[in-house]
């Protein structure tokens, strides 16, 4: 136990407080002024003046991250088992798909705004197109790329197509759909960031964490912009954490990516 | 798929007269190949005229090199492949019901993401067989093939013959009349391979089933069948049959018998004779 703890825990404790004392060595020995690099504990000074705006962005923020991510999610994986089940619907929808991923959000959003109006509503859908090609490419591929082997075992006891997509395409795209699920969230706080940049509003407890930034940067809070940095991190860990928990949780007893950990 | 051992002929009239001549005929002759020929596409005839008898309660292996068409003699007989002419026929089976069959792959082909159980349980589940009954049915025979101590191991955790005595207890759930096995042990030790022969045999004991294998190893395939037939390639034909007679149950002491050494000898001779006659 104690040796897991030392492990894990002391080796990017000690690069942590090397790259801090490198922070103020820098500052000093550079004299770089404030607006470029302020030290680390004007950030932390900055973000407990800050902390109602930042706190209330981040909720925001997180709340159009949460939206988003599920709302893909479930259309993701919908619309990979529809792709899998019928060719004609692969063949005839992915290449849409394929079209959708490929046009820039930056250009989207625009558009977005113009059908959802300023707000949560076009935040959530610019969050939800990020995340959701990631989810489809990896759910369709682990669907149709099932072992022929085990297919023919299947097909030999007379196995129906419900059966097969149930017992055996679903958790053999498990891995697949995972990864897919893994990108996604490490997109997903960008999509909701950038969504507030573009169409976020309101002041106080309405504005996610984009927005504040937008704020403190029209006025020139350089530390507070630092400490907003650090929240949108915070926000992507958890999101990414999550993810890679139920990663384990649904893998790990069976899956090679876990066969040598012990 | 399902034409290859559908005998009721509810669609298919060619079918239902053959299957009235057949209710006369005797039945001693459980499966009957009448000039069975494959041909995949418009690619070679990899099976061309057999006709084969296959009695209740046989162990038939299939021998040969590559492409002599004994994997493919195995997915007609399982239906996972259509005949392009000719016919099988399947005595003694219910009208409107299928012969159970039960299948051992090659690799053992265990769904990953499955205890030893569940793989087992996989084919009664498919059979619409409830969950309770199928895992008791399960276990049990996780039991008889020596494995109740890794009911609940994922196939990860297993070796390769574990792995393999999980895969013919998966076979034996369906309570299968015909067993096909497909180079089951092919990737194991011999050891191993032996032990695995002598406990199929031991299995064959309780169950009765007709077996069909399809095997690379002579030895083998002497030790576990009661004929070898002998095949060559380009097209797929049955080259020689060698009957098997020693009385089961055979054991490890079998193997040390002349005779049995003399059948080896035999079927290798048979190989080398098809090979010659080719070069």
């Amino acid at each position: 136990m104690i040796n897991t703890v030392v492990n894990k825990v002391l080796p990017p404790a000690i690069v942590g407080l090397l790259i801090i004392a490198l922070w103020y060595f820098a500052i000093y020995f550079f004299d770089i002024p404030v607006f470029q690099l302020p030290a680390p504990h004007l950030i932390i000074d900055a973000a407990s003046a800050e902390h109602e705006a930042l706190i209330s962005g981040a909720l925001q923020t997180t709340f159009a991250c949460i939206v988003g991510f599920f709302s893909s999610l479930v259309g993701g994986v919908i619309l990979s088992i529809i792709l899998a089940f019928s060719s004609w619907a692969y063949k005839g929808i992915y290449p849409f798909v394929l079209l959708l991923k490929m046009m820039p959000v930056v250009v989207l959003a625009p558009i977005i705004i113009l059908w959802f109006g300023q707000g949560l509503g076009s935040i959530t859908v610019i969050t939800f197109l990020i995340c959701f090609f990631p989810i489809v490419a990896n759910t369709t591929m682990g669907l149709i790329s099932t072992d022929p082997n085990l297919l023919s075992v299947f097909r030999a006891y007379n196995s129906s197509q419900l059966d097969e997509m149930v017992r055996l395409r679903i958790p053999y795209a498990m891995p697949f759909f995972l990864t897919g699920l893994k990108i996604a969230a490490a997109l997903t706080p960008i999509g909701a960031l950038y969504g507030d940049t573009v169409a976020g509003m309101g002041s106080g407890a309405d504005a996610g964490l984009g927005f504040v930034v937008v704020v403190f940067s029209s006025q020139l809070k350089i530390p507070a912009l630092y400490a907003a940095a650090f929240t949108a991190c915070a926000i992507g860990f958890i999101f990414v954490g999550l993810v890679n928990l139920l990663h384990w949780y649904a893998l790990h007893k069976w899956h090679d990516s876990y066969a040598n950990e012990h | 798929m399902s034409e290859a051992f559908d005998i009721t002929g509810q669609s298919d009239e060619k079918q239902k007269n053959k299957s009235d001549i057949e209710t006369e005929a005797e039945t001693s002759n459980a499966i009957q190949f009448d000039a069975v020929s494959k041909q995949y596409g418009k690619g070679p005839t990899v099976l061309q005229n057999i006709d084969l008898q296959i009695a209740k309660n046989d162990f038939i292996a299939l021998i040969g090199p590559s492409g002599c068409g004994k994997s493919t003699l195995l997915k007609l007989l399982a239906g996972l492949t259509d005949i392009t002419s000719g016919d099988i026929h399947f005595n003694g089976v219910e009208q409107g019901k299928k012969l159970a069959m039960g299948f051992v792959f090659q690799d053992a082909n265990l769904m990953p993401w499955s205890t030893a159980l569940n793989n087992v349980s996989l084919p009664l589940l498919l059979k619409g067989v409830n969950k309770a009954e199928a895992k008791s049915k399960a276990a049990e025979l996780l039991e008889m093939v020596g494995l109740s101590h890794a009911v609940n191991q994922y196939p990860r955790q297993l070796s390769g013959g574990m792995k393999m005595r999980v895969s013919i207890a998966r076979a034996l759930s369906v309570d299968p009349q015909l067993l096909l096995l497909d180079e089951p042990f092919g990737a194991l030790d011999e050891m191993t391979r032996d032990d695995l022969n002598e406990e199929l045999l031991k299995l064959r004991e309780d169950h009765g089933w007709t077996g069909v294998l399809v095997t690379h190893s002579v030895t083998e395939s002497v030790f576990l069948s009661s004929k070898v037939l002998v095949m060559s390639a380009n097209p797929g034909k049955i080259y020689k049959t060698i009957d098997v007679d020693f009385p089961f149950p055979r054991t490890s002491a079998t193997r040390r018998l002349p005779e049995f050494q003399q059948k080896v000898l035999e079927v290798t001779e048979a190989l080398h004779a098809l090979r010659n006659a080719n070069d």
